[in-house]
């Protein structure tokens, strides 16, 4: 048994070592090609694993493995082929799909898709370092082949004529975009209930939300409708959903990724994220879709490194393999109006650092309670303008009308929800003549204060940690009527975006609720273009961390 | 020149998108929709008020005026219709009636959440932090929302409210006051109509090129017609606008004496907002081409069409045309330029908003230098250059002929544009159609811009008031748009001046409001078309999208070194080579006879003669065959070599004039020409005498009547002679010989 529990890191562990760093291009390809000798060597170990992860997750409180790399053993040892991996997570989706609704489109080419993958295999060819691999893909990002809505109906039924660049690069890695999943409209909320089509239950306990704005591809990454997912953060839309949901999510520096075909919510804030039920998965996702992009101006040409082939695994370290590493526990985010479950879920998780080698100290960032109402205003005013294009002229939903002012106003209004329409008014108000200074402004110098306050703590810090949210999952309708309380449970999140930094969310531990308790995630922070060492400490902590396994109760 | 991010710090290198690269998506054609919306209740609105000037009915009307915030189609006026309803056809939306009440619940929420929100700040930041008119938008609310209600309030909006949050209760409020924010450009201070401005047209239609052609039909072919003739004409425009001023001048002369007579007394402040249209191979922000007379929504994509998710990525070129404009403009440059977003709704305006600069323009504080023709007393003039700063153009509206909807061609949509806004240093339609003129020529000169006024490349905005000589505050600005050419500016602005004076001189002043008013070039009036009430709030702020752009000394440097010599300094070098004022300007009215002009003295032409060259029989030449000069046959090396040979005595000025239209039709060199047809001028005495012996023995009874006294006969044989030697005898000589001959006797 135990070397059942081993077997994942042991492959791994054969895969990145020998790796040069910065290999990026076709690193999995090498990556396999090489190692399944040694694959088929533990043949009959790996028979075990593979259907053991396959058929059930097992009741073992193992780490998690990466999904992606055991589908592509599997594939390149023919054990398994494309079609049947697909089939078993369509499989999966439709059974989960009624309860969970994370999906608002699922593609209707997945199975031709992955046959394709499979002839590829048979013919011996090259494949992408994501061939075959289920991703979902949240629904303001634009896919050609399929509707894009932003959770909105005054998009519905629009399909985009180009696909995102960060979609692009996925099916250029070989990925399989299975669908496009829910989301509170165009990322405008934080419990996927202000989407237009549907409301997503959270996979741990179907009463309460996933999170949001990026719920959809939460639930459907922590159900296992699909491998992977990609969601879009403007204010941790990527990160409290990860938290809530049990997944592992990233909120790359801003600029990493590229935003074209994001739909816009706050320009300067959006960044698109990724999920994945490991560390690993999560990296190699960043991989394939971080990069300059020609056809984003704000795309950084800051160098992308390997980010898979920097983890190490758990037999590669000893038992202080974070040893000298400084970490920052920011003291705002532990105090009052935190949830005593999360604080204590947090402060284990702390504990954990530290007997992995960790020196932890107390951060005071004096500035962390100002970017709250900064950020409204920030995201509000971007938002109020970004969203004017939806004027029902040229796409989207339009009213009959007999004049073009009823066009514009009935379009709009019969096309935005509630929260859209609330931040396209808080937006306009701020930016309106004479509120200028006193808003906006304002929000930006404040803005600069949250920088340099991540900045001077990332200086005497190598990572600063945090919870993602206040509180685990609420319940669905919970907050609905209370919008400030809904904002403020983004405290924990906004500041990241403000100062543009990346930062990793990792399932740390569980709060009472629900049938199986709530998952709660860590919140680890960086410098910008510090992924990697995100990464790395996640991937060293996500391994160590005994006695839990982040298997929602629903597919158990 | 790089980029920097202004939040993040990221310095990367500036994007490229000039270069032939492919396109970043496919078309989207399937995405233009078409759209007609016809209209019932409401027609034309404004056009009435162009029908006769009456600011009675302005002011009874005040709040609805149509127009469109930042509207630069020339073109628009000339579809408008004029309304064919009677006073029924009143606006759609009426104003609050009485003892209608208004609960404001949630949108005093949203603002009280801001202002929370706000005192946060203040608390934390320990700063004064004082919310702006707290009361204002209560106070406001009234006039804020009136326009907003219809006659009858719409039903629709309930009807499909998918309410499923219980916190609006009330989707209808919502609505309103979503609607309120919708209308761009938003005026917190005035009931101004807010969208009013968008209802003249009805409806709207997007239209692609294959969707009902026929509807379109008339009106393309005829735009691509004048394309087809334009870009021909344009050529020769120069060329012809020279001989053409003379005859405008007449016209000019007489309006100008009765206007001097008019506006004695007053003095009128002129301002222009002039937009160059920049020959960019892509537009600024994507890399769609643009060609005027393109098939409506053919030269489009995802980024200009504002589709979701797109994103604008600065073509370089425009930063290169800018700085070299603002250098060419004496201007000081910002280093560090940044760009803005200027909101408003309108179908022709694909985003919801404009990417402009508003606070820190590319370049700032600079002049421009210029001579008035002859004709007009000439003299010269410096007028202060306020900013330039880099914007894109919106799409077009094509009205339907039947006037009941509209039709966007998103074409012109991001094409880059800049926007010169001159100090109001001008005092005269003729200052300013000359300022107008020279920002064409520094355009043309710098390659920058075709700076075309028919086809919309150049499009000048006026600014007038007028106030009474000695007073030092200025009077009401009226904005004068639509006019397509110089000298329509020249007449438009006269007669704006004549109008505003003659207000002031009747007491009636305070009917002189702002108000933006069309030139009408059949009526030679200006004409109302909306009036401004406060200024329109574009909620500018920072583009996110686009980084700032960070100029080095080294590029602007290099960009310096590479101007060519520009139109001023041009004409004072003329001037100094001894040419007087009226060739120096025409001369340096078109870069391409300037070059020729520069060229042939190169060669050793004597300037004098090449510019009378130029100016006569080249000048007419091309007129009559309707091309421009670098299109003729004639290289300026042998312009030069043909003077040199008639000053050389190598040949007769009239055979000078036979080869040069031989040169300019069919090219070929002076010398071969001379060659081949025998051309030297005769000058050798002996062979002219045997002429002259040769023509006095051919006419006795000439020659008794010459010695008898009839001594005017001289000219007779000299012609004779000349047609014997074919024209090549040198006159000088043949005139000494043949005196002495006629004389002589024997």
């Amino acid at each position: 048994m135990p070397s059942l529990i081993q077997s994942p890191r042991f492959l791994l562990s054969h895969c990145l070592s020998p790796l040069p760093p910065n290999a990026r291009s076709g690193f999995c390809g090498r990556l396999f090609h090489r190692s399944s000798a040694a694959a088929a060597a533990l043949s009959s170990d790996a028979q075990t694993i593979s259907s053991n992860q396959s058929s059930s997750y097992a009741p073992l409180l193992a780490p998690p493995s990466s999904e992606i790399l055991s589908m592509r053993e599997s594939l390149l040892s023919r054990r398994r082929t494309a079609a049947e991996i697909a089939e078993e997570y369509l499989d999966r989706l439709r059974r989960t799909e009624p309860q969970i609704r994370s999906f608002l489109h699922v593609s209707e080419t997945v199975m031709r898709e992955a046959e394709e993958v499979d002839r590829l295999v048979e013919t011996g060819a090259e494949l992408g370092p994501l061939a075959g691999v289920l991703i979902g893909v949240k629904d303001n990002i634009c896919t050609v082949d399929m509707p894009s809505t932003g959770g909105s109906r005054i998009l519905e039924g629009y399909r985009p004529a180009f696909d995102a660049t960060a979609v692009r690069r996925l099916k250029e890695a070989g990925a399989i975009v299975i669908g496009k999943t829910n989301l509170d409209e165009f990322g405008m909320g934080s419990t996927t209930e202000g989407s237009g089509f549907q409301v997503t239950a959270n996979p741990w306990d179907v009463s309460r939300v996933p999170g949001g704005s990026s719920g959809g591809s939460a639930a459907a990454v922590s159900a296992r409708q699909c491998a992977v997912s990609l969601g879009s953060d403007t204010g941790g839309s990527v990160r409290q959903p990860a938290s809530f949901c049990g997944v592992v999510g990233l909120k790359p520096t801003y600029g990493r990724i590229s935003r074209f075909g994001l739909m816009s919510y706050a320009s300067s804030l959006d960044v698109i994220g990724c999920f994945g039920s490991s560390i690993i998965d999560a990296a190699i996702i960043l991989n394939a879709v971080a990069g300059h992009d020609r056809f984003d101006a704000t795309s950084s040409m800051h160098e992308v490194p390997d980010y898979a082939s920097c983890l190490i695994s758990i037999d590669q370290f000893d038992s202080k393999p974070l040893k000298g590493l400084r970490i920052g526990m920011i003291t705002e985010t532990m105090g009052d109006g935190v949830e005593m479950g999360v604080v204590s879920s947090i402060k284990a998780a702390a504990l954990h650092l530290e007997e992995l080698g960790a020196v932890l100290t107390e951060v005071s960032l004096p500035s962390f309670s100002l970017g709250l109402p900064a950020y409204y205003i920030l995201a509000s005013s971007e938002a109020s303008s970004n969203l004017s294009r939806y004027d029902g002229v040229r796409y989207g939903k339009q009213v009959a009308a007999d004049e073009l002012i009823s066009l514009y106003g009935d379009s709009r209004a019969d096309g935005f929800g509630p929260e859209a329409k609330m931040r396209i008014l808080m937006g306009t108000y701020a930016l309106s003549a004479g509120y200028y200074e006193a808003y906006y402004k304002r929000a930006q110098q404040v803005r600069t204060l949250v920088r340099k306050s991540f900045k001077d703590a990332l200086e005497k810090n190598d990572i600063l940690i945090s919870p993602a949210a206040p509180s685990p999952a609420f319940r669905i309708g919970e907050k609905v009527n209370d919008p400030l309380a809904m904002y403020a449970g983004d405290i924990m999140t906004v500041n990241v975006n403000l100062a543009g930094v990346p930062a990793l969310v990792v399932p740390c531990g569980f709060v009472e609720g629900g049938i199986a308790g709530l998952p709660v995630g860590l919140q680890m922070i960086g410098t910008s273009f510090s992924e990697e060492k995100l990464l790395r400490v996640g991937h060293i902590f996500e391994q160590t961390l005994q006695n839990h396994r982040f298997v929602p109760p629903l597919l158990g | 020149m790089c980029l920097r991010d202004p939040v993040y710090d990221c310095v990367s290198d500036i994007s490229l998108l000039e270069p032939a690269s492919p396109a970043p998506c496919r078309p989207v054609c399937r995405h233009v929709r078409a759209l007609q919306v016809p209209v019932r209740r409401h027609q034309a609105w404004d056009h009435r008020c162009q029908l006769s000037y009456d600011a009675e009915a302005l002011r009874r009307r005040s709040g609805s005026e149509a127009g469109r915030h930042g509207a630069y189609d020339t073109g628009l006026a000339s579809v408008m219709k004029p309304s064919t309803a009677s006073g029924d056809d009143i606006p759609a939306i009426k104003p609050l009636g009485v003892g209608f009440s208004w609960d404001f619940g949630r949108f005093e929420e949203a603002e009280g959440m801001l202002r929370g929100v706000a005192e946060d700040l203040t608390q934390q930041l320990k700063l004064s932090f004082t919310v702006k008119g707290s009361n204002r938008l209560s106070s406001d609310k009234a006039t804020l929302i009136r326009p907003l209600f219809r006659a009858s309030p719409p039903t629709r909006v309930t009807k499909t409210a998918r309410n499923r949050s219980p916190v609006i209760k009330d989707q209808t409020k919502w609505d309103a006051c979503l609607k309120l924010f919708v209308g761009g450009g938003l005026t917190i201070s005035g009931d101004q109509g807010v969208m009013m401005a968008l209802i003249y047209h009805g409806g709207i239609r997007t239209n692609h090129f294959f969707l009902n052609q026929s509807a379109l039909f008339i009106r393309t072919s005829s735009a691509l017609f004048r394309t087809l003739h334009a870009s021909k004409t344009r050529i020769n425009a120069q060329a012809e606008s020279t001989t053409s001023t003379l005859k405008e001048a007449s016209v000019q002369a007489t309006t100008k004496t009765s206007l001097e007579q008019k506006i004695l007394g007053y003095e009128a402040i002129i301002g222009i907002e002039t937009h160059v249209q920049l020959l960019t191979l892509t537009k600024a922000f994507c890399n769609c081409p643009y060609l005027y007379g393109s098939q409506p929504n053919t030269t489009v994509c995802p980024v200009c069409m504002g589709h979701p998710g797109t994103l604008p990525v600065l073509n370089s070129k425009v930063i290169e045309f800018a700085v070299k404009l603002g250098l060419a403009l004496n201007c000081r440059l910002s280093m560090t330029s940044k760009f803005d977003r200027k909101q408003y709704f309108y179908p022709d305006l694909p985003k919801g908003y404009q990417i402009s600069q508003f606070d820190i323009p590319i370049a700032i504080k600079g002049f421009i230098d210029l001579d008035l023709p002859v004709e007009f007393g000439g003299g010269h003039r410096r007028f202060g250059i306020t900013r330039v700063h880099m914007e894109e153009d919106a799409g077009k509206l094509i009205h339907s002929e039947t006037g009941s909807y509209s039709q966007v061609d998103l074409n012109r949509a991001g094409v880059p544009l800049l926007e010169i806004v001159s100090e109001p240093d001008m005092r005269s339609g003729l200052e300013a159609a000359e300022y107008a003129a020279e920002i064409q020529r520094l355009v043309r000169y710098l390659g920058i811009s075709n700076g075309n006024m028919q086809e919309g490349s150049l499009r000048c905005d006026v600014n007038i008031s007028v106030r009474p000589v000695g007073q030092s505050k200025f009077g009401t600005k009226v904005e004068i748009k639509n006019m397509n050419s110089f000298s329509a500016m020249n007449r438009a602005i006269d007669y704006e001046i004549s109008r505003q004076v003659l207000l002031h001189s009747q007491g009636q002043s305070d009917q002189i409001v702002q108000e933006t008013r069309l030139w009408e070039e059949g009526a030679q009036k200006t004409f109302i078309m909306r009036k401004k009430e406060g200024l329109a709030d574009y909620r500018y702020f920072p583009e996110p999208d686009l980084p700032e752009v960070v100029l080095t000394k080294d590029y602007v440097d290099k960009i310096q070194q590479v101007l060519p010599e520009l139109p001023e300094a041009k004409r004072r070098r003329y001037e100094k080579l001894g040419l007087i004022m009226q060739d120096v300007l025409f001369l340096a009215n078109d870069n391409h006879v300037a070059e020729f002009f520069d060229a042939s003295i190169e060669n050793g032409a004597d300037a004098k003669l090449a510019a009378n060259w130029i100016m006569g029989d080249i000048a007419a030449f091309l007129k009559n065959e309707r091309l421009s000069i670098n299109e003729i046959k004639l290289t300026p090396v042998e312009l030069s070599e043909l003077i040199a040979s008639i000053k050389n005595g190598t040949i007769s000025g009239k055979i000078g004039k036979e080869i040069l239209f031989e040169l300019l039709s069919k090219g070929g060199t002076v010398k071969s020409l001379i060659e081949e047809k025998d051309l030297v001028q005769i000058v050798d005495p002996a062979a002219i005498e045997a002429l002259v012996d040769k023509v006095i023995a051919a006419n006795p009874k000439q020659l008794q009547q010459y010695r008898g006294g009839k001594t005017k006969l001289q000219g007779f044989f000299a012609g004779q002679v000349m047609k014997e030697s074919k024209g090549k005898a040198n006159p000088l000589v043949l005139n000494k010989i043949l005196t002495d001959k006629l004389n002589g006797g024997n």
